[in-house]
């Protein structure tokens, strides 16, 4: 299938309105980006509010600050940045010119920035931005309980973006389904690749149930008669979580592909456990569309135990994952870059988040520890100690291939360094503090529950948190003012999308090598060597001898 | 590509039997509260994952073997256009009618910018092999 | 709007040492297989660091990993099995509790009603509700809130339930030890979310009756309002 494209109009046209799915997803990544650091900035404001003990922000204030950070983080950050790698390398991973339905994908961009922007402007009306937690939960976000335009302009943001999410989930699993390379069949679509189709699996079939629990909200909030009687704020959630839950492995499936494909990379030999891998994927995506109601153990109007059988069960497929994770780095031959020690970092992090979520997935356990710093750390260790750390492997993995210049690596490793310091530092004390009974969404604490000396701790470990971020962020200004230039395959990688210049052309690829595995580069190399070797009959050095 | 929808027909599949493994706990647990939206929800999702396939299928088929030229658009402002109009018809629901039918103007120029591109596409496409 | 009634069969519902047997062995299992998977890592890691080439015999091993899946799904089955026992006695309401005290949840305080007709709310946020309850037996706590969702959590008891407006919510728990033992809303209600605080005063049955005596509404026209309550709350 060949596609051609008519002429390109003018520069700053380009910018806004590319249908190049690289540029739609440079623009996707570069936004989430921006949103990170605004909810960052708002977790340093929550945190020295807990660390100084009161006196920096009020009550009032700190509900709008712990609302906006979870739903900047979850809504304009992972989700988004999590699709938005997907969107530029799943395209070059099955050998397609172009992602199928370009100006969709580019709706999807718009829809993120004035989803975004809808839901700050929040802070700009006179009731402060939304304040009923990123959940929205009725009936506290009901008119009664959350007048005013910070409310509104939340729930039509969060819908907003929930929309272009989903129209990119539609774009990029029908390019890995429909649009890859002659010879790449689908047991031969890289781990990557494999792991965006099942993220977008789940966004497709998950996601409109948040579209339709706002859209309930709002008619409950205007017209009323929506969300009655008593179960009415059970079922809002029911909607909310059937969405919410699929939500963070949409957080976590691209970010496990992305370490897969690191840690192969770096250990010079292919994914371990590929068809087995595959398998527990599916069956893992799956299974994570049914364990939602985990989430309202303690309301007691769920069939608790199904839920409980479901979100354990899940220790299965995740096995397998690690298993398959670990032993590719079994008999590797190891090379120690920034972005493989991130890969080794989210194994051993994310692994502390899951074992804390089957702790949870207990119900008379939940009943002790739900709505605790207990929590907050599980999640925490989850989507930023595991993803965030696997989003890091990705981008140093990848740079060189987006803008064609190498980041440095001992910045890198600085990065690196303080991260690992500072996300440790801040988050492990909260399962101790959790499990000491402090209650999460609060902005003050009393002095004789002890908890202060940890709270600074941890204060101080967002700080150092913060400052790893600029060190990033001076890495990619220094990397891309005085550039190394990369070349097409910088770490000798397997995958297609090193088989293009860096950044590839507008339709990807001028040719494609032959595709006869998940490491089609790789499988160039063996051969190569093998045609080359003393003793090969295709060495021309090597007339007569065997 | 034909095998491409079976990812979608068999993650229903999967779905529809996580469904059917609600059953069992509704008589453990005995009849409590409202649980029906449980199975609809899972059932909802695992049906559409199902459709979607069958609907992948049937594209697939009618398809069949054979290049086919695709013409894209390089930029297109009409879907910038568009997506703009229709946010600021919904921000006018709780902001008020004025912005809907702003809101309204700008997606018919979205919708009239879509319009273009797709006559332009048709003209392209007489002179393309 | 019909009120739901759990279904009661005898026992004894005792959540802290639900939580605490529960607890014994989830965490060691969690640390084990941490450690587990770490130490593997970081040889592997070690070993790695010096070879010259990449040395794996094979990319795939489906007998070992589905070995290993069952394994898994043992340790999965067994851990359901603690959980399910520990969790139905907790999850059920006892047919006939020695005390059932109501609870009604507003934003942002606690009021608990007693079936004499005592109550007890709070005097300022300063002074949470301080709600008597007599040890050793089975205390069933209902009610609902007047608002928005409230959690009802006793961290020391490891347990907690949500109230929601508009629908009864029921729950027994058993305070062995004499003491107070601090309550905290647990789920998010707004504003002064940080402030509904309560504390139940667990003592002995005979100080617990003297003090519901005490406690009682004086006998007025109130009373016949009063037993005519009584009688609805003790179904």
């Amino acid at each position: 299938m060949s596609t051609v494209a008519i002429p390109a109009a003018a520069a700053p046209l380009r910018a806004l309105a590319s249908t190049d799915h690289k540029r739609v997803a440079l623009g996707a990544g570069a936004v989430a980006f921006a949103f990170f650091i605004a909810g960052g900035v708002l977790a340093l404001l929550m945190r020295t509010q807990l660390a100084a003990d009161g006196g920096v922000v009020s009550q009032a204030n700190y509900n709008q600050l712990f609302t906006m950070h979870g739903s900047t983080m979850v809504y304009l950050f992972v989700v988004p940045v999590a699709l938005a790698v997907g969107l530029y390398f799943v395209p070059l991973q099955v050998g397609a010119a172009e992602i199928a339905g370009p100006r969709v994908a580019l709706a999807g961009l718009w829809l993120l920035v004035l989803g975004g922007l809808s839901m700050w402007s929040g802070f700009l009306t006179s009731g402060g931005a939304a304040a009923a937690s990123w959940w929205g939960f009725d009936p506290l976000s009901d008119s009664l309980h959350s007048p005013g335009s910070g409310m509104e302009l939340w729930i039509f943001g969060v819908m907003l973006a929930t929309a272009g999410q989903i129209l990119w989930a539609g774009c990029i699993i029908l390019t890995a389904l429909r649009r890859r390379a002659p010879g790449m069949t689908l047991m031969r679509m890289p781990v990557f690749s494999w792991t965006m189709v099942a993220t977008c699996l789940l966004v497709l079939f998950s996601f409109p149930a948040l579209i339709l629990a706002l859209a309930l909200l709002w008619t409950q909030r205007h017209f009323g008669g929506v969300l009655t009687g008593g179960l009415g704020a059970v079922d809002y959630q029911q909607l909310f979580w059937f969405y919410g839950h699929p939500a963070v492995y949409v957080m976590f499936f691209p970010f496990v592909g992305m370490v897969g494909e690191v840690l192969a990379t770096f250990s010079s030999k292919r994914f371990f456990g590929y068809r087995a891998f595959i398998f527990a994927l599916l069956a893992f995506a799956g299974l994570s569309m049914t364990v939602w109601a985990h989430h309202m153990f303690t309301m007691g109007q769920v069939t608790n135990k199904y839920f409980a059988l479901t979100s354990t069960i899940l220790i299965v497929p995740a096995g397998i994952e690690y298993f398959d994770l670990v032993a590719t780095v079994w008999r590797g031959r190891l090379r120690f870059t920034t972005a493989f020690l991130f890969a080794l970092a989210f194994v051993v992090q994310f692994l502390i988040g899951g074992l804390t979520g089957v702790i949870l997935a207990s119900p008379p356990l939940d009943y002790g520890l739900n709505m605790s710093y207990f929590v907050v750390a599980h999640f925490h260790y989850t989507i930023f100690a595991g993803s965030a750390f696997g989003l890091f492997a990705g981008i140093y993995y990848w740079f060189p291939k987006l803008t064609g210049a190498m980041l440095r690596e001992r910045l890198g490793k600085l990065q690196f360094a303080l991260m690992i310091i500072g996300t440790n530092l801040t988050f492990f004390p909260m399962f101790v503090l959790g499990a000491n009974g402090m209650t999460r969404r609060i902005a003050t604490y009393p002095k004789s529950t002890g908890w202060q000396g940890l709270n600074v701790l941890e204060t101080a470990g967002s700080f150092v948190i913060a400052l790893s971020v600029l060190v990033f962020l001076a890495n990619v200004v220094v990397s891309l003012r005085s550039r190394i230039p990369a070349g097409e395959d910088p770490w000798e990688a397997q995958t297609l999308e090193w088989a293009t210049s860096s950044p590839p052309p507008r339709y990807n690829f001028d040719a494609l090598p032959p595709v006869r595995s998940y490491a089609p580069l790789l499988d160039l190399r063996e051969q190569l060597a093998s045609d080359t070797a003393v003793g090969s009959p295709l060495n021309s050095f090597n007339k007569g001898t065997p | 590509m034909r095998r491409a929808s079976i990812v979608l027909l068999g993650w229903g599949t999967w779905l529809g039997a996580l469904t059917a493994l609600q059953a069992p706990f509704r008589v453990i647990n005995g009849p409590l509260g409202v649980h029906w939206i449980e199975a609809a929800m899972l059932g909802g999702a695992a049906l559409a994952c199902f459709v979607a396939g069958l609907v992948v299928w049937a594209i697939d088929a009618r398809a069949g073997a054979g290049e086919r030229s695709r013409l894209v658009a390089n930029d297109s402002l009409a879907t910038a256009t568009l997506v703009a109009g229709l946010t600021l018809a919904l921000l006018g629901a709780g902001f008020g009618l004025w912005l809907i039918l702003i809101g309204a103007g700008v997606t018919a120029l979205g919708l009239g910018g879509l319009v273009r591109e797709g006559l332009a596409r048709r003209r392209r496409r007489g002179g393309v092999v | 709007m019909g009120v739901e009634v759990r279904d009661t069969l005898a026992s004894m519902p005792d959540t802290l040492h639900a939580y605490d047997h529960v607890r014994g062995i989830y965490f060691p299992i969690a640390i084990g297989v941490f450690a587990l998977v770490v130490g593997t890592l970081l040889v592997l890691v070690v070993l790695g660091a010096r070879r010259r080439r990449a040395d794996a015999a094979r990319s795939e091993a489906p007998r070992v990993e589905l070995a290993y899946a069952i394994v898994l799904g043992l340790v999965v089955a067994f851990l359901l099995v603690v959980t399910f026992r520990a969790e139905s006695p907790i999850d059920r309401a006892v047919a006939d509790p020695r005390l059932r005290i109501e609870v009604t949840a507003a934003q942002w305080s606690w009021r608990f009603s007693y079936p004499n007709g005592a109550t007890v709310d709070a005097v300022s946020t300063w002074h949470p509700p301080r709600a008597y309850v007599p040890t050793g037996v089975e205390v069933e706590f209902f009610g609902s809130s007047r608002d928005v969702i409230h959690g009802f959590w006793v961290p020391q008891l490891h347990f907690q339930r949500q109230f929601l407006p508009g629908f009864t919510t029921r729950f027994d728990l058993r305070f062995d030890k004499p003491g107070r033992y601090g309550g905290e809303c647990s789920v998010f209600c707004g504003e002064q979310h940080s402030e509904m605080h309560f504390a139940i005063e667990a003592v002995s049955p005979e100080r617990f009756e003297r003090w519901l005596d005490a406690h009682a509404p004086k006998v007025s026209m109130q009373g016949a309002k009063t037993s005519a309550r009584k009688a609805s709350v003790t179904r």
